[in-house]
């Protein structure tokens, strides 16, 4: 079963929201240029959201340490960070943005943590 | 085998592979110990006063190397405000480099006002015309006659000067016995046959900073930093910082040598060379080849008290952190590369030192804020975590230096 995670118009281009979801961490939604990408929040690296971080393009910067990932693949790109953080398949519907229904093992685990 | 060290690279991998222990260093050297440093070291007008007069008036100092001389037959001259002297540091046609107090023997006046080039055929007093020798033999007294004098009993006086491999040294203790092989110790031999040669004077920096001179050494001498301090160092940290999973840099070796020390460290398995690393290397091969016999891309050497003497890849970096007052000092950076000998060589090395600079920069904003927040005595005494271990050594030789002049 696909889950919602927002409407399309919450996340406007260049910005990062947080999403709640029961039985999954925190998870974050970017908006790339028009582009949604879906990952868990916390970073890899401190405790801390990457939610209340800004977006550089497609890299999310952490506000604890400065650390950024690759918000399409999950790469940590700058020190601190070095783990990669999740990132989960999602679909745009009617102005909606779903997380998959089958959230791959390995995508789960890609956090390495 | 490497030059720098007596164990294997395997050795070392495998031990550093093996202890992820986060306590290591201090395991290594427990008489370091693990308590905080004051503050007062770094503010303290007494504190300063004792390391001019115990450290800095009877260390062997390094003053500048061969390639601050213009040429065979020149000199330079290196004015040293803590200690309130000026010197004229003269290398002859035959390479023999002799420092002398750079003082008229009639009324004191400053000998030499330029800050280095040829020698003349005598160096010659502004004031009344005296006249020395490359040697400091007084050969030139105009109106001779009216003086009572011999005037061999009035030329220069000379310093106590040596010269390790092409870096030249001065101790204006007179009544000092060691010379600077002694002072020197295991870090000396350790690269006494380091080919230094190959490597030629690229640009120097005179940094004036608003800091304690411990503040710009301490901070420069851990690389706990590394990826937190600000972008650039954030950006080049994996390619000489290598970091465990968290992102936190572990050093790869560190040894106390004598009252000298030396940490290294290694890149990051995972480090992927930036855009511009790729093009360098693509530009000249050969040249972007490591040539200096190093095992690990970073080896960072304090030599007692204020010199540091790092390799970065192929670069040789110098650092002389000059006292001048207890929270006013001047950081001279020197950067030695290889010579270049095209102009795509050229291009690379001013990148280089571009790049290098740039995060430099990075670095002086922190040792000036450091400063502030000292002199704020917010806190009387501050911690170190076990990557710091070569400031504790640091600290401890400056403590025992400043005991040993104390006692004698």
């Amino acid at each position: 079963m696909r889950r919602l995670l927002c409407d399309l118009a919450d996340v406007p281009d260049g910005h990062v929201k947080a999403i709640q979801l029961e039985g999954l961490p925190e998870l974050a939604v970017a908006n790339v240029e028009g582009a949604f990408h879906v990952f868990e929040a916390l970073c890899s690296h401190g405790a801390s959201s990457l939610a209340e971080g800004r977006l550089l393009g497609c890299e999310v910067e952490c506000v604890l340490h400065k650390g950024r990932f690759d918000v399409t693949t999950g790469k940590a790109t700058r020190r601190p960070a070095k783990k990669p953080i999740a990132v989960y398949p999602s679909v745009v519907e009617d102005g909606q943005l779903f997380l998959e229904s089958d959230i791959p093992a390995e995508a789960v685990s890609a956090a390495g943590r | 085998m490497t030059d720098l060290d007596d164990r294997t690279l395997e050795a070392l991998d495998a031990e550093f592979a093996a202890a992820p222990d986060p306590h290591r260093w201090i395991k290594k050297y427990p008489e370091l110990g693990t308590g905080p440093i004051s503050t007062d070291r770094f503010i303290s007008e007494e504190f300063f006063e004792r390391e001019r007069k115990e450290v800095f008036a009877k260390s062997w100092l390094n003053v500048g190397s061969r390639h601050d001389f213009t040429g065979p037959n020149s000199f330079f001259v290196r004015d040293i405000k803590l200690l309130g002297v000026s010197l004229l540091v003269v290398q002859d046609e035959n390479g023999k480099v002799q420092a002398f107090h750079n003082v008229c023997s009639h009324r004191g006046n400053k000998l030499i006002w330029e800050k280095d080039g040829a020698c003349p055929k005598l160096f010659a007093c502004r004031f009344h015309g005296w006249g020395y020798a490359h040697d400091g033999e007084l050969k030139e007294v105009p109106d001779e006659e009216v003086f009572h004098f011999d005037k061999k009993d009035w030329g220069l006086v000379p310093v106590r000067t040596e010269v390790w491999n092409g870096f030249v040294f001065v101790n204006l203790d007179d009544d000092g016995t060691e010379d600077l092989h002694e002072y020197l110790g295991p870090l000396g031999e350790k690269l006494k046959d380091f080919p230094f040669d190959i490597l030629s004077l690229f640009a120097r920096f005179d940094v004036p900073e608003r800091a304690n001179w411990k503040v710009a050494l301490d901070a420069q001498n851990e690389i706990y930093h590394v990826p937190m301090l600000a972008p650039l160092h954030r950006f080049l940290a994996g390619g000489a910082f290598s970091s465990n999973d968290e992102g936190y840099t572990r050093i790869h070796d560190f040894e106390r040598l004598g009252r000298h020390s030396v940490y290294k460290s290694d890149s990051d398995d995972d480090f992927e060379e930036t855009a511009t690393g790729k093009v360098n290397s693509g530009v000249s091969p050969s040249f972007s080849e490591l040539k200096l016999p190093l095992d690990v891309p970073f080896a960072f050497h304090v030599i007692f008290p204020n010199m540091v003497l790092a390799f970065f890849g192929n670069q040789l970096f110098t650092y002389n952190i000059w006292p001048e007052a207890v929270n006013q000092t001047t950081w001279e950076i020197r950067l030695h590369y290889p010579a270049a000998t095209n102009l795509a060589e050229w291009a690379l090395n001013e990148q280089a030192k571009n790049r290098f600079r740039d995060l430099l920069c990075e670095d002086q904003a922190g040792h000036e804020a450091l400063q502030v927040g000292l002199e704020s005595r917010a806190r009387d005494s501050f911690v170190l975590g076990d990557q710091e271990i070569q400031i504790r050594a640091f600290h401890k030789n400056l403590d025992e230096q400043m005991e040993r002049a104390e006692n004698a």
